[in-house]
């Protein structure tokens, strides 16, 4: 093997060690990234899940004149590149640009609008598809049963449980793995607006492989964490 | 007649342009059970959701209990007091038990009072053991029973019935009518059951209304319905065999004679002039067939004939009798009589039997 092979996977090997010491040994920079990770991540689904499920309920089960343009606008949304969507609400935010007065620029808060703008259309359009799927006269049963309007949407809530838990875990996995939008509006700043997913476009390009791998491994983690924890419960209620 | 439970005015739906239910009334007494019949497509369901409030109205009101429903009584408060049961059991996920206490925990009734409910009603539909089983695990006919007792255990004042069991098997429907028969009338539940079936009618119902293409074509006994339908129409979709054309040849006072074919045939009750086309039917068990030469029965209307064909009909035979040049008669005969096609008969018609129709 030639000497720069040799090296090449020598420095690999080092960095995947110094990634298991800088998890093992508990660095605040790592943890510090992973916890704006996972903040910024829960404070843009969690919100996107409360306004995407009952619109997405309402546009299923409700026939209203334009509907399907909805529905395709929805369907775009799903589609967003991230990059697009960062760079329209950088140009937003910029200081002398129309939301410029928020001075949001380059803060947490930039990123969770960001991510929520991208996950949204996710919870609506699963939802719809997921409303979709039950029997149509079930509205009808509900409300013969005496169910008010409320009581209803929690009904149908309560019946899609499980696609709504996929939905979910789509739209996580897809906001805590997406880098475009949060490096445009957040920036990368330390301690703040840097998530695993922008550290580890930084420290790759700065050549620090040891760092990037830790925090690809525990982006892969989380995911895997999370993901698996949300199909655990669904399996148990499918065999309910 | 006491207040009507239910009095619908005018009420019809409008789906996108097209009236699929045109205007019609509608009324229910306390205790009563009316049957929607009609073929696919009649409006049947149309009507029944549109009576239980579960459809916008393009015209017309409700008037529950002579409260009038979106004014006097909101609708979900009418809702409330009513309860329906539809073609599949639409069931929700989770137990038996969640399910038929769903209804008494949307009208917030006390948990403790829901469960002595649900079990009295699980017993009493003969499925108490299957309260803590997931509703995916039932059969057909369970699962139907639970959607009976989710609706029964509201006890309402009026259930909504739509075909809840066609689709089941029929040893299972038959018990499943029995059992529902008697508890409206132990309980004094009034209600509307759609069915194409009249058997089903008939074991349940005491009024009927017929349907077909959104517009209420009879509303009768169902007694008179079998046996005086009033249009050919009606006739037809009642599954009546007999539905025949002739002249009206001789009135005199209640006397009436028809040319049927070129047979005089008298008739009792109608009403026509000499010349008139009429059409007039006869069910076919009140034909009676006899071997040809057989005298005995009635003297009047008596035709001979040919068999034409014979076809096993339950416990009884359908017999084609072709009488004169082109008329055909359906009569039921008793398995024991040997009947073959082409065989000469006699075949006699009841005058009182006879029913001529208005339209």
């Amino acid at each position: 093997m030639p000497e720069a092979a040799w090296q090449y996977w020598q420095d690999l090997g080092d960095g995947l060690l110094g990634a298991f010491v800088l998890l093992l040994t508990g660095d605040p920079e790592t943890w510090s990234v992973i916890r704006q990770s996972l903040v910024i991540s829960l404070s843009a689904t969690v919100p996107s899940v409360l306004v995407g499920v009952p619109i997405g309920m309402w546009m299923a089960l409700t026939p209203f004149r334009g509907r399907t343009a909805l529905l395709t606008a929805c369907n775009v949304g799903y589609g967003l590149p991230p990059v697009v969507v960062g760079l329209i609400l950088s140009i937003l935010l910029l200081r002398h640009g129309p939301l410029g007065f928020l001075n949001l620029r380059f803060t947490p808060t930039a990123m969770v609008v960001a991510q929520f703008i991208l996950s949204c259309p996710i919870m609506i359009n699963l939802t719809v598809a997921a409303v979709q799927q039950l029997n149509p006269k079930l509205g009808l049963q509900m409300q013969a049963l005496g169910a008010s309007r409320w009581q209803m949407l929690w009904l149908f809530v309560r019946e899609t449980r499980l696609p709504l838990l996929a939905a979910y875990m789509a739209a996580f996995g897809s906001i805590i793995s997406e880098v475009g939008a949060s490096v445009m509006v957040g920036g990368n700043l330390p301690g703040s607006t840097r998530v695993l997913t922008t550290a580890i476009v930084m420290e790759t390009g700065m050549g620090h492989y040891d760092r990037a791998m830790a925090y690809g491994m525990i982006l892969l983690l989380l995911v895997v964490v999370v993901v698996g924890t949300f199909t655990l419960i669904q399996q148990r209620e499918v065999r309910l | 007649m006491s207040q009507p439970l239910l009095h619908a005015e005018g009420i019809s739906i409008r789906r996108g342009r097209r009236l699929v239910l045109e205007p019609c009334d509608v009324t229910i007494s306390p205790g009563e059970v009316v049957g929607l019949y009609g073929p696919n497509g009649a409006g049947k369901s149309t009507l029944l959701q549109a009576l239980a409030g579960l459809l916008p109205l393009a015209s017309g009101h409700l008037c529950f209990d002579g409260q009038r429903v979106g004014r006097d009584l909101a609708a979900v408060a009418y809702r409330r007091q009513i309860a329906a049961v539809f073609q599949e059991p639409l069931l929700l996920r989770g137990t038996v038990g969640y399910n038929v206490a769903l209804g008494l925990s949307l009208r917030g009734v006390p948990s403790p009072e829901q469960a002595s409910r649900v079990a009295s009603w699980l017993t009493r539909l003969q499925i108490g053991h299957l309260m803590q089983r997931r509703v995916g695990t039932l059969s057909g006919g369970e699962a139907q029973r639970v959607s009976l007792a989710r609706t029964l255990v509201l006890e309402p004042h009026l259930v909504f019935l739509d075909e809840p069991f066609a689709s089941l098997d029929a040893p299972t429907r038959f018990r499943l009518v029995d059992e529902l028969a008697a508890i409206l009338t132990e309980r004094r539940m009034a209600a509307f059951f759609v069915t194409h079936d009249l058997t089903e009618a008939s074991a349940l119902c005491t009024r009927c209304l017929v349907l077909e293409h959104g517009r209420v074509l009879q509303e009768s006994a169902l007694k008179d319905l079998l046996h005086r339908p009033r249009s050919r129409r009606v006739a037809e979709i009642t599954g009546m065999e007999n539905i025949l054309d002739a002249t009206v040849s001789v009135q005199h006072g209640d006397r009436l004679e028809l040319d049927w074919d070129g047979q005089q045939v008298r008739v009792t009750a109608g009403s026509g002039h000499i010349g008139n086309r009429v059409t007039f039917t006869v069910r076919p068990h009140d034909v009676h067939l006899a071997p040809d030469g057989d005298e005995t029965g009635p003297g009047m209307n008596r035709f001979r004939g040919h068999v034409e064909r014979v076809r096993r009909h339950g416990y009884t035979q359908l017999v084609s009798v072709r009488i004169g040049q082109t008329s055909v008669l359906q009569a039921l005969a008793p398995m024991h009589l040997a009947v073959t096609p082409g065989m000469a008969v006699t075949v006699t018609l009841p005058p009182q039997a006879l029913w001529i129709m208005a339209d």
